[in-house]
C-alpha cells in the first residue's frame, strides 16, 4: 500500500494538483490520499498514518516542516514543489543534500537542483476552461501586471480618458492600478467568464495565454508595445501546438502519479 | 401607469435625494393619472408637501411598474424583484473603480444583469459606462421630470 499526504495549500498551481490527485488516485491499485492543511499537525499526521510520500508546496515552507526533514530522513520521502523562488542559499543547499528530498521544480525557476524529479511548465485546468459558447460582447479587457509602472507605461495612452479611437479597453485585476474602467480582481474561475465574454484580451505579463486559447478569445500579441496596432490589425499570438498536454489532469495523471505509485 | 422610485435612507441633508423628491413631486403634477410611488425604509417627515405615494421597501418587490433605483446597494436588493417590469439602475459615480478589490463579477452581477437599464448624470458617465458595462438609455442631468419621461418613453 502506498500513502500519500498532500498538504492543502492556497495557490493556485497546488489546489490544481490536489484536485486532480483526489480525482486520480485509485484505492484500487492500492494507493490513499491523505489531503488536509497539515500546518502544525505534520509530525502527529505521520505518527498515526506513516505516509509514503509528503507533498508540500515550497511557498507555505515553516520551520515544522524543516524539522519534519531533518528528523525523518528514512521511510518517507518529501516531495516539495518548487513553486516560487527559494531565496535562502543556505536552505538550497539543506535541500540539495537531502536523500529523502525530491523536487517538483516550475520552469519558471532558475535554481537546478540535484535531486529534481520533475519540471512543470504553465499549466490551465480543462475542466474550468473549455470552448463553451457564452455571448460576446464589444470589449476588450486588459489583465494588468502586479508591475503598476509596466501597466501605467503600457496602458496609459490607449484607456479613458486619454484614448483616441473607438475600442472600448476595461483593465482588470490589479487594485493598485486607479482608474475609471478597472473593474476589480478576478479568481480562477471568474477567469473562464472573462475570456468566453469579452472580444480580446491584452495579457500584460503573458502568463494567462493557454486559458486564453482554450476559451477562444483574441489574444492579442503586444510584445513590442504597440497595442493599439495589435488590435487594429487583430495580429494576434501564435497558438500553442498540443494545449491539452498542458493540464494538470494531464501532468498529474501521467508524470506526478507514476512517481509517486512506483508505476 | 405605475412608477416606483427605490430610494433608501432618505436624508433631508442629502442635496441629491432632495432633488429627486422634488422632481417626483413634479412628475406627480405632469402626470396626474399615473401611479408614482416613493419606496423607501425610512419615515421621517422629510417631504410634508410630497404629492407621491410612499411605500416601505419591502413592497416594491411586489410592484408591477417602471422601478428606479439609485444605487448598488439598492440595486443588489431589488435585482431579482419578480414583479417590476424593468429597473431602472441611475448611475452617477464610478463605485467599481473606487472599491478596486471588489471581484468583477460583483460588479457585472449588477451592471449587467438584464432586468437593469443604465441611465447617467452625464456624457462623461455615458461613456464610461458604455465603455466598462452596457450602452446606457440616456442621460438625465439632475433628474429632471422631462428627463424622467424621455426615460419612461424609451421603454414604452
Amino acid at each position: 500500500m502506498t500513502i500519500i499526504a498532500s498538504h492543502d495549500g492556497v495557490n493556485n498551481v497546488i489546489k490544481a494538483i490536489n484536485k486532480y490527485l483526489i480525482k486520480n488516485i485509485s484505492t484500487e491499485k492500492d494507493t490513499h490520499l491523505l489531503f488536509t492543511s497539515l500546518h502544525g499537525k505534520l509530525f502527529a499526521m505521520y505518527d498515526q498514518h506513516k505516509p509514503d510520500f509528503l507533498l508540500w508546496p515550497v511557498s507555505e515552507y515553516t520551520q515544522e516542516l524543516q524539522d519534519f526533514i531533518t528528523e525523518y530522513n528514512s521511510n518517507i520521502k518529501i516531495v516539495l514543489i518548487v513553486d516560487v523562488v527559494i531565496p535562502q542559499e543556505e536552505l538550497n543547499t539543506f535541500l540539495n543534500s537531502r536523500n529523502n528530498v525530491a523536487m517538483i521544480v516550475s520552469n519558471d525557476i532558475a535554481t537546478k537542483y540535484r535531486n529534481t524529479i520533475l519540471n512543470y511548465g504553465r499549466m490551465y485546468d480543462d475542466e474550468v476552461y473549455h470552448a463553451s459558447e457564452l455571448e460576446r460582447n464589444d470589449k476588450i479587457v486588459a489583465l494588468l501586471s502586479t508591475d503598476n509602472d509596466k501597466n501605467h507605461r503600457m496602458l496609459d495612452e490607449i484607456i479613458y480618458p486619454n484614448n483616441k479611437h473607438d475600442h472600448k479597453i476595461v483593465v482588470l485585476n490589479n487594485p493598485e492600478f486607479e482608474s475609471p474602467v478597472n473593474l476589480g480582481i478576478f479568481n480562477y474561475h471568474d477567469l473562464s467568464i472573462i475570456l468566453k465574454t469579452f472580444k480580446g484580451v491584452l495579457d500584460i505579463d503573458k502568463t494567462f495565454q493557454l486559458e486564453a486559447q482554450v476559451c477562444g478569445i483574441k489574444y492579442f500579441d503586444i510584445d513590442d508595445g504597440n497595442i493599439l496596432d495589435a488590435i487594429d490589425n487583430d495580429r494576434c499570438c501564435a497558438n500553442i501546438d498540443d494545449i491539452s498536454n498542458h493540464t494538470y489532469s494531464h501532468f498529474v495523471q501521467h508524470d506526478l502519479l507514476p512517481h509517486l505509485t512506483r508505476e | 401607469m405605475n412608477i416606483g422610485f427605490y430610494l433608501l435612507d432618505v436624508d433631508a441633508q442629502n442635496p441629491h435625494q432632495q432633488l429627486i423628491l422634488q422632481s417626483l413631486n413634479q412628475l406627480c403634477k405632469n402626470r396626474p393619472y399615473d401611479n408614482i410611488v416613493l419606496f423607501n425604509n425610512k419615515f421621517h417627515a422629510l417631504d410634508i408637501d410630497h404629492k407621491y405615494y410612499t411605500l416601505h421597501i419591502s413592497e416594491a418587490k411586489y410592484f408591477k411598474g417602471i422601478l428606479f433605483v439609485f444605487d448598488v446597494k439598492s440595486a443588489m436588493l431589488t435585482k431579482t424583484f419578480p414583479a417590476p417590469k424593468k429597473q431602472i439602475l441611475h448611475v452617477n459615480n464610478t463605485v467599481w473603480s473606487e472599491k478596486r478589490n471588489i471581484p468583477y463579477t460583483f460588479w457585472r452581477d449588477i451592471y449587467m444583469d438584464s432586468n437593469f437599464e443604465l441611465i447617467t448624470d452625464n456624457k462623461d458617465m455615458y461613456e464610461l459606462c458604455d465603455t466598462c458595462w452596457k450602452t446606457p438609455i440616456a442621460t438625465v442631468l439632475n433628474f429632471q421630470p422631462r428627463d424622467i419621461e424621455n426615460v419612461i418613453q424609451k421603454l414604452q
